[in-house]
C-alpha cells in the first residue's frame, strides 16, 4: 500500500467519522466512563519483598578445603521456591500472620494456603541473591506475610540441616565400626595362620633339594669307581698265590686282625656299634679270625700230610695277596656303607619334595588371607576419615556456619500501590474510548463494500472520465462550522463531566 | 414574474418554427443574443450549486471543463444527446448534469438543453427564472401542446431548460411512444451546436433510465461516494450497454 492510498483512507476515515458524529461521540463517551467505572471499582495492590542471600561460600571453606564436605546447591532460587511453596511452611507462614484460631475450617485454610502460594514469588538475582516478594490488598498485609514467608523459611532451613548432617554423621560412623570388626576378625585369621607354619621358605627347601641331589651324584659315582676297583683287585687275587708259606699266611692274618681291631676301636670312640662301618670292621674281624682258625688247622693237617704239599712250613702269606686283600675288603666295606647312605639321601629327597608342596599349598592360603585383611583395612582408613569429615560439616551446621539462608534486604511496608491504579484508569479512559471509536470506524471501512476510493473502480467495465470533489458552498460550509461548535461544546461537557466523576470519586464523595 | 415574462417574450420572437430558412444560417448571432437575457449572479450560481466562468472555486470548473473534453473526443463529428444517470437515488446524476449542461454552454459557440426526466426528484425547475408552467411529461401527454411551450431559458446564457412537468404517471410509456423519438430528434437536428442532456433516474432503479437510455447516444453513470458497491457499478453498466457507456464519473 503506497503512501496515497494511505492518505485518502485516511481522508475516507474521517469522512465516515465526520458523517456519524453524534455516534462517535456517544461511543466514546459510553467506553470512556465505562473504563472510569471499572477504574472505580479496581482494588489497588500493594508487593512487599524481601532479599535472601544464600551463603555457601563462607570463610571457613577456604580453611578446611576437601575436608568438610559442603552441601552443593545448584539453582538456589529453584530450591528456595520449592520450599517456599511447601503446605508445611506456608501453614505455619498463615499461623503466624493471621493466628491459629482465624479459620473456621480446614477448607478455609487450606484455600488461603493455596492463595499464598499462588501469590509469592521467588526469583534469583544472579547466583546467590533470592528475592521474594508478595503482594496484598494493604500494605500491612504484604508487610507481614513476606516477614513471615522469609522467617520460616530461614529457620526451618537451618533446623533441617543440622539433622541432616547428624544423621550424614551417625550413618558413617556405624559404618566405621562395622568395618573395624572385620578388620580384626582378618587380622586374626592371619596371625594363627602365621603361627602354624614351620616349613618355612620356598627358597630353603629348593637348596636343600639341590645340595641333596648333588651329593646322591657324588655318591653314584664314587659307588661305580669302587665297584669297578672290586673287579680289578678279584682278578688281580686270582693271579696271585695266597702264601709264601702257611706261617707267613697265619702271621699275616694276624697282622691284619691287628690293623682292623685298631681301627674299629678309632671308629667307636666317634660312633655307635651299629654305625655301618663298625658293623663292617666287625664282620671283617670275624671273617680274618675264622681265616686265622682255618689257617692254623690247616697247618695241623700239613703236619699230618706232608706229602701233599711240596711247599714246606717254612712257606709265608704273600704280601702282595694279603694287600690286595685287604684293599678288597675296604673297598667292598665302602660300597656296602655309600649304598646304605644312598638310600638315606633319596628318602630325605623325598621328604624335602613333600615339604616343598606343603609350602606352596599354604601360600596360596597366605596371599589370600592377606589380600582380605589389606581390603578391609583400606576400606577402613577411608571410612575414619569421612566420620571426620562427617563429624566437620555437623559441628559447622550447629555453629551455622554451613550452607545458610541469611536475610540480606528486610522487607519494608510498601508506601505505593503497585499495578493499575485509579489514576491511570481516569487517564487511559478517553484514549481508549477515542481508540475504540476510531478502530471501529476503521474496520467499518476495511469491510464495507461500497467504494469509498476513486481508484477501485479500475477494471469494472468502464472508464472513470473524472472525480467531483465535495462541493463546499457557503451554506454547507455554515452548516458544517455549526456542527463543528456543536460537537466541539459536547466534547468539552463530557470531559468536564468525566473529569468532575474522577474527582468526586477520588476524594471518596461516591 | 416580470422577468419571467421577458424570457418567454425573447424567446417566442427567437422561435426557430416561426423563422424563414434563411435565418437558420444566421444561428451564431442569434445564440450571441441569447446571452443577453437576465442572469443569475455568480452567489446564485454558488448557492444552486452551478459552475460558471468568474466562480471562485476554479478546480470544479477545470473537472467540469476537463469531462466536456473527453464527452467531445469521443464524438468529434457532431452534437450528440447524453444522458447522465446514477447508481443510486440522489447520487449526484443532477447537479452533473446541470453542470455538464452548464459547461457546454461557457463555449459561446455552443448551446445546451437540459432535459429533468428524473421523475423521482426533479430539481431543474429552480434554474427557470420565475417558474415553469408545463414540461416533458405534459408535452408528450398533451397533443395540444408544442416544444416551443416547454422549452425555458434560464439564468445561464445558451442553457434551455425542459423541466419534468405535472404528469408524472405512466412517464416510463412516454418515453418509450414514437412522440419522444421525434421529439429528441427534433431537439438534437434543429441546431447543430446544441447539445442535450437528460437528467435520467438511477439506472439500476428505474425502468426509465432504461428507454431513455435508448434514445441517448452517450451514457454517463454517477458512481456517489461510499453508496454503491462494484456489483451494483458493474450491473449499471451491463444494463446501458457498453457501447453507449461514455465513462464513469466518480462523485465524492
Amino acid at each position: 500500500m503506497n503512501f496515497s492510498i494511505l492518505i485518502q483512507y485516511l481522508d475516507v476515515i474521517f469522512r465516515e467519522m465526520w458523517q456519524r458524529k453524534f455516534w462517535c461521540l456517544l461511543g466514546f463517551t459510553v467506553v470512556s466512563f465505562t473504563i472510569l467505572t471499572v477504574g472505580m471499582f479496581w482494588s489497588s495492590k500493594f508487593e512487599a519483598s524481601a532479599t535472601i542471600f544464600a551463603d555457601n561460600q563462607n570463610i571457613l571453606k577456604p580453611l578446611l578445603s576437601n575436608q568438610a564436605a559442603q552441601s552443593k546447591v545448584q539453582n538456589q532460587a529453584k530450591v528456595v521456591r520449592e520450599m517456599m511453596h511447601t503446605p508445611r511452611i506456608l501453614k505455619k507462614v498463615v499461623e503466624r500472620v493471621y493466628g491459629m484460631d482465624s479459620f473456621e475450617s480446614a477448607d478455609a485454610l487450606g484455600q488461603k494456603i493455596n492463595r499464598l502460594r499462588s501469590k509469592v514469588k521467588v526469583k534469583g538475582l544472579g547466583s546467590s541473591y533470592i528475592k521474594v516478594s508478595y503482594s496484598g490488598k494493604t500494605s500491612e498485609d504484604a508487610y507481614h506475610v513476606i516477614n513471615g514467608v522469609v522467617d520460616v523459611f530461614i529457620k526451618l532451613s537451618a533446623d533441617e540441616q543440622r539433622s541432616e548432617s547428624r544423621e550424614a554423621f551417625l550413618f558413617i560412623d556405624n559404618q566405621v565400626k562395622q568395618y573395624k570388626d572385620q578388620l580384626v576378625l582378618a587380622e586374626e585369621k592371619l596371625k594363627d595362620f602365621r603361627a602354624f607354619n614351620f616349613d618355612g621358605g620356598e627358597r630353603n627347601v629348593d637348596a636343600s633339594i639341590s645340595r641333596l641331589r648333588t651329593q646322591i651324584e657324588d655318591l653314584k659315582i664314587s659307588l661305580d669307581e669302587d665297584r669297578s676297583t672290586v673287579g680289578v683287585l678279584k682278578k688281580q687275587l686270582g693271579s696271585e698265590s695266597e702264601y709264601t708259606s702257611n706261617k707267613f699266611t697265619s702271621d699275616v692274618y694276624g697282622e691284619r686282625l691287628a690293623v682292623l681291631e685298631a681301627q674299629k676301636n678309632t671308629l667307636l670312640m666317634t660312633y655307635t656299634q651299629d654305625y655301618p662301618d663298625v658293623v663292617s670292621l666287625t664282620y671283617q674281624i670275624a671273617d680274618i679270625k675264622q681265616d686265622i682258625k682255618s689257617a692254623v688247622e690247616n697247618k695241623a693237617a700239613l703236619k699230618n700230610k706232608p706229602m701233599t704239599r711240596s711247599t714246606d712250613e717254612n712257606s709265608i702269606l704273600n704280601p702282595l695277596y694279603q694287600e690286595l686283600r685287604s684293599r678288597l675288603s675296604q673297598v667292598q666295606t665302602d660300597i656296602k656303607a655309600k649304598e646304605k647312605r644312598l638310600v638315606a639321601f633319596k628318602s630325605l629327597k623325598n621328604e624335602e619334595y613333600e615339604r616343598r608342596k606343603r609350602i606352596a599349598e599354604r601360600g596360596a592360603e597366605e596371599s589370600e588371607l592377606t589380600r582380605d585383611y589389606n581390603v578391609t583395612k583400606r576400606i577402613y582408613e577411608d571410612m575414619l576419615e569421612r566420620k571426620e569429615r562427617a563429624r566437620l560439616s555437623m559441628t559447622l551446621n550447629i555453629e551455622g556456619q554451613g550452607v545458610t539462608y541469611r536475610i540480606q534486604e528486610p522487607a519494608l511496608p510498601p508506601l505505593n500501590p503497585v499495578g493499575l491504579r485509579f489514576l491511570h484508569f481516569v487517564m487511559i479512559g478517553p484514549f481508549v474510548g477515542l481508540f475504540a471509536v476510531i478502530g471501529l470506524i476503521v474496520l467499518f471501512v476495511l469491510l464495507d463494500q461500497r467504494i469509498r476510493i476513486p481508484s477501485l473502480l479500475a477494471g469494472v467495465g468502464a472508464e472513470t472520465l473524472v472525480v467531483i470533489p465535495h462541493v463546499k458552498t457557503p451554506f454547507t460550509k455554515r452548516v458544517v462550522r455549526g456542527d463543528m461548535v456543536i460537537c466541539f461544546f459536547l466534547g468539552c461537557m463530557i470531559m468536564v463531566a468525566y473529569v468532575c466523576l474522577a474527582y468526586a470519586s477520588k476524594i471518596g464523595l461516591i | 414574474m416580470n422577468k419571467s415574462g421577458e424570457v418567454k417574450a425573447l424567446y417566442m420572437s427567437n422561435n426557430p418554427e416561426t423563422r424563414k430558412p434563411d435565418e437558420l444560417t444566421n444561428g451564431r448571432t442569434e445564440i450571441a443574443r441569447m446571452g443577453e437575457v437576465d442572469q443569475f449572479s455568480v452567489e446564485e450560481l454558488d448557492r444552486l450549486k452551478i459552475i460558471s466562468g468568474s466562480m471562485q472555486n476554479s478546480k470544479i470548473l477545470n473537472i467540469f471543463r476537463e469531462l466536456r473534453t473527453q464527452l467531445l473526443k469521443t464524438n468529434k463529428k457532431n452534437n450528440f444527446v447524453c444522458m447522465v444517470t446514477s447508481i443510486t437515488h440522489g447520487g449526484g446524476a443532477s447537479y452533473v448534469a446541470g453542470n455538464l449542461a452548464a459547461v457546454f454552454a461557457l463555449d459561446k459557440a455552443k448551446t445546451s438543453m437540459l432535459i429533468d426526466a428524473n421523475l423521482y426528484a426533479p430539481s431543474m425547475e429552480k434554474l427557470i427564472i420565475g417558474g415553469a408552467k408545463s414540461g416533458i411529461t405534459d408535452y408528450l401527454s398533451d397533443p395540444s401542446l408544442d416544444i416551443k411551450d416547454i422549452v425555458y431559458a434560464t439564468g445561464i446564457p445558451r442553457l434551455r431548460v425542459i423541466p419534468i412537468g405535472d404528469n408524472g404517471e405512466g412517464a416510463a410509456e412516454y418515453f418509450s411512444s414514437d412522440k419522444m423519438l421525434y421529439f429528441i430528434n427534433e431537439i438534437r437536428t434543429r441546431y447543430t451546436d446544441r447539445y442535450v442532456f437528460i437528467d435520467a433516474p438511477p439506472v439500476t432503479e428505474s425502468s426509465e433510465a432504461r428507454i431513455l437510455a435508448e434514445i441517448a447516444d452517450l451514457v454517463i453513470v454517477v458512481v456517489p461516494h461510499g453508496r454503491a458497491t462494484r456489483e451494483q457499478i458493474e450491473a449499471a453498466i451491463q444494463i446501458v450497454g457498453k457501447e453507449k457507456i461514455s465513462g464513469l464519473v466518480y462523485n465524492n
